[in-house]
């Protein structure tokens, strides 16, 4: 059956098939690439002579003359001895020249688009020419890439042209096409473009592909597809999304790279991976049900493109500030496909790329710009200052690394690390090594993350850093790809290692402290002031210490719960030494300011640090001096101000006597009177008074002879506390059933036993920080004591959570005990601890 | 125009700022932290003194209390790396306020003219 084809009724028709033949011609093509076989060739010489038979029909003399000797290519590449690898490369750059001159369906052939020289190429291939030939033909590639961009060019504006103007739904499934087309121009130029040489624009291709495949995201949506089927995509962005992409790709994007001659090889083939990737985007699309956040994530990564055009259009060194968008959008990618490797996901949270884009885009390159031009910088001093820069944060770093392998790795580098990476991006910026500055932007944010989310951050990543620097001290520029290299490898380690350490959760978090802290810490930041101007008040001492123990008592809770374990020390031991001045008569005696001024000092020093994000100093020498004076003899009682109770009983008792002194003085009042009847009634009553008054004396007495438990908890507490700062260890008391009541003496009694337990499972029992990490035990240790009534006695099991103490350790203690009729057992419970009994009878 | 003085450790960060600043119209003079001496300075003589929080040797909230203490009146401090806490700790030390940076001119040129009318 023929038809007779007009230019009414049969052109559109014979262009959709001359588009589906060029599509199919290079998705065969791309299939032949990627595994040579003669089957592909025999379908490409197939379509190809169709094509040509087609483009007959057409009129389009040149299209013919064009696939014919396309379809001879594939012909002779069949043969044996054929160059395949010069051939192929032919056959791509031929295909896409098809494709590109195709992809219009309005304006019919755009017969331009057949470059004369690839033309001519492929008639020479054809000829079978010799070495000579290859020659010349390497030197016409060059010649010829830039007009191939143009076609390119003229290819995707038209195509775009015709997508703002038919946006009704009848023509969805030719837009959609023509979206595929363009698509196919890009991903055949980065097939073409092997063998060439570019410089670092790579990451511009990256974004024209992800834009790209966002605009192929918008058009599916007209499409009636199986992406519109997923997910239901607001109106706006089909529209919006189409215009933008592409406006931004004619107006934007080609113009600087057409402009730029110079191809790189290395930066071809990261064209291909780039392309590769924006496939591996168009899977997801596809194949995924999640769309949404991928959406965002590419609206995310327009945005910034958009942003970021604005701001640089001069430099084509803004194309690399790019990368990290687009490593973030591609790890979210893959995380969707890849469930299992979550790791290569960085930031899953597109709002905040969001906004860490617009906050850089908005706050340094505006700036940046704005003040360029008012002045210029001297860029040989920014030069030497970033180099300045670099030595010193190196030295610090070394430094640090030196201490930190020495100490321990519990209290790792945030402080440092910040300020570090905060200085050597401050550096990168100043000499405009905006990759090197987006990179450590990028470290800042992993570094972010890991605290946030209280990752110990491993030796890898200090190890790491010495590194990034080093590779950054190179001077060399031409070096870029090497460097970039460089980074990514290191990036990938790091990535390996937060990953292995993630489920250690052993950091601090200055951050929460400083929120913890400055609620309501302005009392002890100030004491250190205020003691040096008022220190000669003791009515001023004894306020400022009732306050100053209620906020110790705060901060030493809330900075042990956050792992700060400097500051808990030294705000307990302070604590301490400031119940022991409340309970002092004569503060005079005492030079205050000499004992407490350090301890404060460093301690206000210590929360400044902590909340400027630096590591806390060691505070055992100054704990050590406050636990000394607290160990000179200083009484064991509660402080005035907590003596209320003792206080009002003795006031209570001192009124029942002078009740009782006064009932006598009555007697011997009325001592004449005996006689008298009338007074006989009133004799009697006042007996009576006196009796019941003896025998609240009584119970009052009785009372007296008792103390509570809770009393000698703050010796016991600060004795333990003693030890392990002098020991090295952390260790922390609890006590139970410490309101239960003893007869004084047994519990003075009990003292020194209990004391020498203490010090042993101190010692012996608990073991050092190291080994308990080793052994999984939390880097704290426990000595709970229970007490107990044992008959008229006092029963006290101790129990730790640490290794089996000797029996020979305890045996002085047995004796001691069994001299004032007391009782000490051991018993070791394997991987709990060791539980100790002691018995005192009354 | 008013007369800043300006304390960090970071050669290039101190560039930047005193670029900044002095693209505003204020004359800036830096000091690191090392050769600071704050008896020797004039606190009449600075309208503002900017102190860089993360120092080498120190932090700037005791480099912002010293200047306080020897009669500096308005005390601030600049962080390039900010969090919500800086500006409640800067509180609780009875400082001026926090100087966030990198930002642009308008918003600096804004944070410094309240500074001013403390």
């Amino acid at each position: 059956m023929t038809h007779i084809l007009t230019e009414e009724n049969a052109l559109p028709v014979l262009l959709r098939q001359l588009q589906k033949l060029a599509v199919d011609i290079c998705t065969e093509l791309e299939q032949y690439l990627q595994k040579p076989s003669k089957h592909h060739l025999i379908v490409l010489r197939a379509k190809s002579q169709r094509l040509c038979c087609l483009s007959a029909f057409a009129g389009n003399k040149r299209l013919k003359a064009f696939c014919k000797q396309f379809a001879r290519c594939c012909e002779l590449l069949m043969q044996p001895e054929a160059d395949e690898k010069a051939a192929s490369k032919l056959l791509m750059k031929a295909g896409l020249i098809l494709a590109a001159s195709l992809s219009h369906p309005a304006y019919g052939l755009q017969v331009q688009y057949l470059a004369e020289e690839i033309f001519d190429l492929l008639r020479a291939f054809r000829g079978g020419n010799s070495d000579d030939s290859i020659e010349v033909q390497n030197i016409k590639i060059r010649a010829v890439a830039k007009q191939f961009w143009r076609c390119l060019h003229r290819a995707a504006a038209k195509a775009l042209g015709s997508m703002r103007k038919d946006l009704e739904p009848s023509v969805a499934r030719e837009m959609s096409a023509q979206t595929r087309v363009v698509l196919l121009c890009f991903e055949r130029f980065a097939n073409y473009s092997l063998g060439k040489t570019w410089d670092d624009n790579t990451l511009a291709i990256k974004l024209l592909t992800v834009e790209a495949v966002s605009a192929r995201l918008a058009s599916s949506k007209g499409n009636s597809g199986e992406i519109s089927k997923l997910t239901p995509l607001p109106m706006y962005w089909h529209k919006s999304a189409t215009d933008d992409v592409f406006l931004l790709i004619q107006q934007r994007l080609f113009s600087p790279l057409l402009a730029n001659d110079s191809l790189d090889v290395q930066f071809l083939s990261k064209i291909e991976r780039a392309v590769q990737e924006a496939l591996l985007v168009c899977q997801i699309l596809e194949a995924n049900n999640n769309l949404r956040q991928l959406v965002h994530f590419l609206q995310v990564t327009r945005r910034y493109v958009r942003r970021l055009q604005c701001c640089s259009a001069k430099s084509p060194k803004a194309f690399l500030l790019s990368l990290q968008c687009l490593i973030a959008t591609y790890s979210f990618a893959r995380a969707l496909i890849y469930p299992d490797k979550s790791f290569l996901c960085l930031s899953t949270n597109p709002f905040a790329l969001e906004k860490q884009c617009e906050t850089f885009i908005r706050a340094n390159y505006e700036q940046y710009n704005e003040a360029r031009k008012e002045r210029v910088f001297d860029e040989g001093i920014c030069q030497d200052a970033f180099y300045k820069e670099i030595c010193a944060i190196k030295i610090t770093l070394a430094d640090y690394v030196r201490r930190v392998k020495n100490q321990n790795e519990k209290l790792l580098a945030e402080s440092l690390v910040f300020w570090i990476l905060h200085r050597f991006k401050v550096a990168a910026f100043c000499v405009e090594d905006y990759a090197l500055f987006e990179t450590v932007w990028w470290v800042q944010r992993i570094y972010g993350l890991a605290i946030e989310q209280k990752v110990l951050l491993c030796k890898q990543f200090l190890a790491l850093l010495p590194e990034l620097i080093s590779i950054a001290q190179e001077p060399s520029r031409t070096e870029k790809q090497h460097r970039h290299d460089c980074f990514s490898h290191a990036f990938e380690k790091l990535e390996l290692s937060l990953l292995f350490r993630s489920s250690m959760s052993n950091f601090v978090s200055s951050e929460s402290l400083a929120n913890f802290l400055s609620e309501n810490i302005k009392e002890l930041i100030t004491y250190p002031d205020q003691l040096r101007s008022m220190h000669a008040a003791a009515r001023f001492q004894v306020d400022a210490s009732r306050r100053c123990i209620v906020e110790l008592n705060m901060l030493s809770a809330g900075a042990r719960d956050l792992n700060v374990d400097r500051v808990a020390d030294l705000s307990e031991a302070l604590e301490q030494t400031h119940s022991a001045l409340c309970a002092i008569p004569d503060l005079a005696n005492v030079d205050v300011p000499t004992l407490l001024g350090p301890g404060h000092q460093l301690l206000r020093e210590s929360l400044n640090r902590a909340a400027a994000r630096q590591q806390v100093e060691d505070v055992r020498g100054v704990v050590a001096g406050l636990y000394a004076f607290l160990e000179r003899g200083l009484p064991v009682v509660a402080p005035k101000w907590r003596r209320r109770g003792l206080r009002q009983r003795s006031r209570k008792l001192v009124a029942h006597l002078q009740s009782n002194v006064g009932t006598v003085e009555t007697l011997l009042q009325t001592k004449g009177l005996r006689s008298g009847e009338g007074k006989h009634a009133h004799l009697e009553h006042l007996i009576i008074e006196q009796r019941s008054l003896l025998q609240q004396l009584q119970e009052e007495l009785d009372e007296a002879r008792l103390v509570r438990f809770v009393r000698v908890r703050s010796r016991l507490q600060r004795f333990v506390a003693r030890q392990a700062n002098a020991l090295a260890k952390q260790v922390r008391l609890q006590l139970h059933n410490e309101s239960l009541q003893f007869k004084r003496e047994i519990v003075a009694s009990l003292m020194v036993p209990l004391q020498q337990v203490l010090r042993i499972i101190l010692e012996q029992g608990i073991e050092d920080e190291s080994i308990r990490r080793l052994r999984l035990k939390p880097k704290i240790a426990v000595i709970s004591m229970q007490i107990r009534q044992q008959k008229a006695g006092i029963c006290v099991d101790v129990s730790d959570d640490g290794q089996e103490i000797a029996l020979v350790a305890i045996e002085p203690v047995q004796h001691l005990l069994h001299a004032i009729g007391g009782e000490l057992t051991i018993k070791y419970v394997p991987l709990q601890g060791n539980r100790l009994k002691v018995v005192l009878a009354s | 125009m008013c007369t800043l003085l300006l304390v960090d450790d970071s050669p290039t960060q101190s560039c930047y700022l005193e670029f900044v600043l002095s693209s505003l119209g204020h004359e800036v003079h830096t000091q690191d932290s090392a050769n600071l001496q704050p008896e020797e300075l004039k606190p009449m003589a600075f309208d503002i003194a900017l102190v860089s929080l993360l120092l080498a040797n120190s932090n700037g909230f005791e480099i912002g209390l010293r200047l306080q203490n020897l009669g500096f009146e308005r005390v601030a401090i600049v962080t390039m790396s900010p969090r919500s806490t800086d500006v409640q700790w800067t509180k609780a030390l009875g400082l001026l306020g926090v100087l966030d940076a990198p930002n642009s001119l308008v918003n600096i040129r804004h944070q410094l003219q309240k500074m001013l009318q403390c």
